[in-house]
């Protein structure tokens, strides 16, 4: 008979931690199947939608439960157990619920393991980190991936996003046709709109919310500090700018507001342990969603607000610190001075809001014509070009809903009233669009309209994918013709120049596989998409290629463009490092040739004089100067400097009147001192 | 002020049924009965010696230090020596053992008393010979409160009896509704309080009627129904939830003075029947015995016997609780005995149980009747900060269990507590 | 010569000043963002480091105590003014990609902390050796740090020759879609720098208990 020694009490309630994780775990999946539900049977969404929801789940679950194998391995302790006692897989699902669509496999795979890994194990496993991994994870994908989205899953923009971009602040007939695009404030609350994956359905949420605020697994006082803080300083707000009662109200039901509320703001883990911290926390975390959005250049401030707040815990701690019961007293107070000071802030930062023009995506005419399709900023953008029987344009309308209302889709709004009036009465054929003005801050949508345009000319269809970060190196066209090569900033420039039978350009390509990502390599792309285009039907002897528009910002790589493009038109493939300009075509000069020591090699100077003795030209090159010093220094003497001798006598030129090129100091005096060598060479 | 608090409070599942309606069975003590010498934590001296000759009610021992409180045989018979045996405080005190000459000869230490004439002064010093200490557990000598009472409002009769399992109140209660009733007026006139409120779960349907019928005749003397939560039997909780104050120290601060209803009938057994303390109503539950019900035993009977009354252990490896499951001890033996103001032993079969990693969730901190952040002392305490746990207010808990009950990762937070206040008390030596 | 390779060898390890002393930090945060910035960084700092040891080693008998610091500082600007004008003309496109890092050498801690730990205590030839010593550990660190961030964030491994821009070498290993950007960001440099100091930490404690129980 064995008497166990076990310090009282012996007695313990049903609900455990894996109860809690269960119940929570089941919730947000009731959240998950709603949204499975509304893509199903959402409009332009499908079964695809649904599936990849499930994938990106599914992706997230194993990349935590793998990660948490792994460190449990190499801890040594017990695996399974181990992960059993570490719900990861919760993690693993909120942050799956947090993020768009369209959002990449490998980004969210990624940000699963870095936020199980330094939001969580890195701090000591389950129970002990600073941060919700979630949220962690979620501002990893802000930070790194955010162009890194899957091109076929694209949806319009969402609420928040285009409520953002007006100021937060509209008037009352402006929000009924703003809010009407998304099915009202009743399909808002409903949840059928873009948005986040689980973020969207206000009453799932709610509902799943009051089930597990009943099951006591989260406290309800988070919740309601949390949406009433929100509510009030809002409503205090639209007051304050004279927005109407349905200002608190969308703000309660945009972002991420309701997801962050429920099971976000109530992971116990990283909130304050006491019923006045965390009512505390809430009002904190509500200031700075508001704020953020109202000041922030972010458009949304939860993920950011839960964040922050999550650093702040340890302070409410310690402000909360003693007996209950005998701070009960200076705990309201605290509550009170907080809710009032962060109430007042906001209210006091809401008088320096404004209101931005923006414009609704409305619904285009729809004409019959010619339609050309490119991907944009948030989707797919397409132009319809009707052209009468001469093949005369008649009329363009471009269309783009799911790019951003106040940018890409301001850009397709100008274009469809002012942009494209220059094209009318021209012949499609014919038609320049790349001279289509672009508009600021909608660079991508504006090219993509563009392109698009010019789908329809030569109904080709490109495989380009362009965002607004770097461009992917693009595999460009093989074509025959006349191939010209120059040194580049990482490497190789070539250029083939394809001619008909006359001489006539038809078409160029530059191919640079080593320039810079996102300078060099985005310049040879616009060379290839626009840049070239002016040369085509031009004669290639008579191109001048210096013309080519150089991109700011790839100098080298542009100059090492026109430099191969050079080469075509001597008929000569050269390996040379130096894009040299010559004011002939030819490359072989008759005349007298001085050289000299410049800094990377050797310098040659050629003077050409008539029957008189006059010079005629003078040409310097250096082949191995240093690109952007010693070489520009030889293109300016060529073009600019030696123009100042043409027509005076050889034997009484005076090199050394010269200006040396600050920089280049051992080149120019080289080149000098070639020409002098050429000097009294003609002279003996 | 409560949405900033915790509820501070839980209904526990009591299973009271198990016991309510059973009857009481009589344990005979056996051959040979130690009393401990024991009162609360502190220990008395013996008054009589090996081979002394003893009665029912002879004088056996005594506390005297600033408080008095005399302890009698339950048997007659003789003593046979004084023994160090583990005692239900946990650590192992002098009893005096007693052969049983299975007679039960009486010799009254003192004669019965009428309340309604003596002066409070009489009654008082009545009390303190009679040995009538707290029954709801801790045993402290019930003179006491009564010595000097200034500015009392309020006596509450706590029948609350929240910790689970036991019944043992309500089945002395509704075995002896006369006593009970003779000893709340007695306490009544006693404490010169303006009121008297007789505390009862309000889930006691069946009884609250009955005591009403009691009282009825009884000027100020009411019944009062508090919810069925733990720990409603407390002192602090009961008087919160009565007059909603609260106190630093003593009930007297708010005006009140508490007793258990165990104790009133005992007192009213002594002024009534010349008898002090002998017998003992108690509560046998739990899985680990085979039979549950209240039993009377004498003082200084042992669990041992009292189990194998009861049909013997239901398995082998068990926790031999003294007193409910919340507060109650574990004992590695089951020679202990029965002392003045034990009323209950809890068996229940020993279940391994593993704890996971603290989540931080704050239920401890939500329910802590006393108002204490268990979480973030035991996090202190592991921090070596005890500065903070100092701070946290750690000296007043009162070990009631509720922040062990409530941890969904099942640790035993209370124990953390223990000793963060062991190490408190280490550094105030220093 | 024991004492000094073992605390040469410390210099590069165990004492290593970017994860073991956490000094000159902010320069490693800054500028790894790839591997010729490291490099050209750490020649600049062997360079400056070794010599202000040397000039502050050989002088240190007369510099009164009470204005050592100025005049340390003054040793150090000036090597690194030469440094910087070096760059500048040598190595132009460094020269821009490292901006003001290049004239914060001057309060780099690495350099102020040796010149006052070590060089004004120790004899000329050890105070070079501890420069050399503290500047390659520093360059490794570099080293380290952006090998991770430029791969993890660009995807691509290059070296171009500082002077003439060529290009030595550039491997694609992770593809451009798959890049993680922010790790060109300072919180990448962030979490690169705790994982190293974990590692080399990790790495004396488990030394430590070697020698423990030996």
């Amino acid at each position: 008979m064995k008497f166990t020694f076990k310090p009282s009490p012996n007695y313990r309630d049903s609900q455990s931690t894996q109860s809690i994780m269960r119940d929570l775990t089941i919730g947000l999946l009731v959240v998950f199947a709603f949204s499975l539900f509304y893509y199903v049977t959402g409009e332009n969404l499908g079964v695809n939608y649904a599936l990849r929801a499930c994938g990106l789940l599914v992706t997230s679950v194993i990349s935590a439960v793998v990660t948490e194998a792994i460190y449990f391995a190499f801890k040594k302790e017990p695996i399974i157990k181990s992960i059993k006692g570490s719900f990861g897989w919760v993690t693993a699902i909120i942050l799956t619920l947090m993020c768009p669509i369209n959002i990449s496999y490998y980004a969210l795979a990624i940000s699963t393991i870095l936020a199980i890994v330094f939001g969580k194990l890195v701090f000591g496993g389950f129970g002990q980190n600073i941060f919700n991994p979630a949220a962690f994870g979620r501002a990893i994908i802000m930070a790194s991936f955010a162009g890194s989205v899957a091109v076929d899953f694209a949806t319009s923009a969402t609420p928040t996003a285009s409520f953002a971009a007006s100021g937060w602040l509209m008037s009352n007939e402006t929000f009924s046709s703003f809010i009407a695009q998304f099915g009202g404030l009743s399909e808002m609350f409903i949840g059928r709109y873009p948005g986040a994956i689980g973020e969207t359905s206000a009453l799932v949420i709610l509902l799943v919310g009051a089930f597990l605020v009943y099951r006591k697994v989260i406290d309800w006082k988070v919740i309601v500090a949390y949406l009433g803080t929100i509510f009030v300083s809002t409503l205090g707000i639209g007051l304050v700018n004279g927005q109407g009662m349905w200002y608190p109200i969308f703000h309660l039901l945009t972002g991420g507001v309701m997801f962050g509320a429920v099971f976000m703001l109530t992971d116990p883990v990283t909130n304050p342990t006491s019923s006045a911290g965390r009512i505390i926390f809430g009002i904190g975390a509500a200031f700075f969603t508001v704020l953020i959005r109202i000041k922030g250049n972010l458009p949304e401030g939860v993920l950011y607000s839960i964040l922050l707040m999550n650093m702040l815990t340890p302070l409410i701690e310690r402000l909360t610190t003693g007996n209950q019961i005998k701070i009960a007293k200076k705990n309201m107070r605290n509550v009170a001075i907080i809710f009032v000071a962060c109430l007042a802030i906001l209210l006091g930062v809401s008088t320096t809001m404004e209101a931005k023009e923006i414009t609704i995506n409305e619904p285009v005419e729809e004409i019959d014509g010619i339609t050309g399709t490119a991907q944009g900023f948030g989707g797919e953008v397409s132009v319809t070009v009707a052209t009468d029987e001469n093949g005369i344009i008649t009329k363009i309308v471009a269309e783009g809903t799911a790019e951003t209302p106040n940018l890409g889709g301001a850009a397709i709004s100008t274009f469809n009233s002012e942009g494209f009036a220059k094209f009318e009465g021209v012949a499609l054929a014919e038609a320049d669009f790349d001279t289509l003005d672009t508009i600021t801050g909608s660079t991508v949508t504006s090219e993509a309209v563009i392109e698009a345009l010019k789908q329809t000319q030569g109904g080709q269809t490109t495989t380009q994918e362009v965002t607004e970060e770097t461009t992917a190196p693009t595999t460009t066209e093989e074509i025959d013709g006349i191939v010209g090569s120059a040194q580049g900033f990482g490497g190789e420039i070539s250029v083939t120049v394809a001619t008909d039978e006359n001489g006539i350009i038809t078409k160029i390509v530059a191919e640079g596989a080593n320039e810079t990502a996102g300078l060099g390599l985005d310049a040879i792309e616009t060379f290839n998409n626009e840049g070239f285009a002016k040369f085509e039907g031009v004669a290639l002897a008579e191109a001048d290629f210096d013309t080519l528009d150089t991109i700011t910002g790839s100098t080298v790589t542009s100059e090492a463009v026109i430099e191969a493009l050079k080469q075509t038109q001597g008929e000569t493939t050269t390996e040379t490092t130096a894009p040299e300009t010559t004011e002939a075509a030819t490359e072989e000069n008759d005349g007298i040739v001085g050289t000299a020591q410049g800094f990377g090699g050797e310098i040659t100077v050629t003077i050409s004089v008539d029957e008189n003795g006059n010079i005629t030209s003078v040409v310097a090159e250096g082949a191995n100067e240093t690109a952007g010093l010693g070489l520009d220094a030889i293109e300016k003497f060529n073009s600019e400097d030696f123009t100042e001798f043409e027509g005076v006598a050889l034997a009484e030129a005076d090199f050394s009147t010269i200006d040396t090129v600050t920089g280049s100091t051992v080149t120019s005096k080289a080149v000098v001192e070639a020409a002098q060598a050429a000097q009294s060479a003609a002279q003996q | 002020m409560s949405f900033l608090t915790g509820p501070m409070r839980k209904h526990l599942n009591g299973h009271k049924e198990l016991t309510n309606h059973e009857d009481v069975l009589k344990v005979e003590v056996g051959n040979l009965v130690k009393i401990p010498l024991l009162n609360g934590n502190a220990p008395c001296t013996p008054c009589v010696k090996e081979n002394d000759v003893v009665k029912v009610g002879t004088l056996i021992g005594e506390r005297n230090d600033h408080f008095y409180v005399p302890l009698y045989s339950s048997v007659s018979g003789k003593v046979v020596k004084i023994e160090k045996l583990m005692s239900t405080a946990l650590r192992p005190v002098e009893h005096v053992v007693i052969e049983n000459d299975g007679k039960y000869e009486v010799e009254r230490p003192f004669e019965p008393l009428d309340y309604e004439s003596a002066s409070r002064e009489q009654l008082v010093d009545f009390m303190k010979n009679a040995g009538i200490v707290g029954c709801g557990g801790a045993g402290f000598p019930t003179y006491v409160k009564y010595l000097k009472p200034q500015n009392i409002d309020l006596l509450i009769i706590n029948a609350v009896e929240c910790e689970p399992y036991i019944t043992a109140d309500y089945k002395l209660m509704s075995e002896n509704i006369d006593l009970l009733v003779t000893g709340v007026k007695a306490l009544f006139k006693m404490s010169c309080a303006k009121e008297c409120k007789v505390a009862i779960k309000v889930t006691k349907k069946d009884f609250i009627p009955v005591l009403e019928k009691a009282f009825a005749n009884a000027e100020g003397i009411s019944v009062f129904a508090v919810p069925d939560v733990y720990p409603m039997g407390w002192e602090r909780t009961l008087v919160y939830e009565i007059t909603k104050k609260r106190y630093d120290k003593l009930p007297a601060e708010a005006g009140c003075i508490v007793s258990n209803a165990t104790t009133a009938i005992s007192f009213a057994n002594a002024l009534v029947n010349g008898m002090p303390i002998v017998e003992k109503m108690v509560t046998v539950a739990g899985d680990g015995v085979k039979k549950n019900c209240n039993v009377s035993v004498r003082v200084g009977t042992s669990a041992k016997e009292i189990v194998a009354a009861l049909g013997g252990y239901a398995c082998d490896n068990v926790l031999l609780i003294a007193g409910g499951p919340m507060m109650g001890k574990t004992i590695t033996t089951d020679e202990f005995v029965i002392g003045t103001y034990n009323n209950a032993l809890t068996i229940l079969k020993n279940k391994d149980l593993e704890a996971l990693k603290c989540l931080r969730c704050g239920k401890c901190s939500d329910h802590c009747p006393a108002g204490l952040q268990p979480v973030r002392i035991n996090n202190a305490k592991a921090a070596h900060d005890l500065d903070t746990v100092a701070a946290l207010d750690a000296m007043s808990c009162i070990e009631c269990g509720m922040c062990t009950y409530v941890c969904p990762s099942k640790i035993n937070v209370t124990e953390g507590i223990r000793e963060a206040k062991r190490l408190l008390a280490l550094k105030k030596k220093k | 010569m024991n004492k000094n390779k073992s605390s040469f060898i410390n210099g590069l390890l165990t004492e290593n000043p970017v994860f073991g002393l956490y000094l000159g930090i902010c320069s490693t945060l800054a500028i790894t963002t790839s591997l010729n910035n490291a490099i050209g960084m750490g020649v600049a700092v062997i360079f400056v480091l070794t010599f202000s040891n040397i000039i502050i080693s050989a002088m240190r008998n007369i510099i009164p105590n009470e204005i050592r610091i100025p005049v340390y500082i003054v040793i150090i600007a000036t090597l690194v003014t030469i440094v910087e004008m070096l760059i500048h003309a040598y190595a132009p496109s460094l020269y821009s990609a490292l901006g003001a890092f290049i004239s914060l050498i001057v309060v780099n801690c690495i350099i102020l902390g040796r010149a006052e730990a070590f060089a004004s205590k120790n004899g000329i030839l050890a105070s070079a050796m501890d420069g050399i010593s503290m500047g390659i550990g520093y360059t490794l660190s570099l080293l380290v740090m952006s090998l991770i961030r430029q791969i993890l964030g660009t995807g691509i491994l290059s070296f171009s020759n500082p002077f003439t821009d060529a290009t030595i070498f550039s491997f694609t290993i992770i593809p451009e879609n798959y890049v993680i950007s922010m790790f060109k960001d300072p919180t990448g440099a962030f979490l690169t720098f705790a994982c190293c100091a974990a590692a080399l930490t990790a790495y004396i404690n488990h030394k430590k208990k070697k020698e423990a129980s030996r």
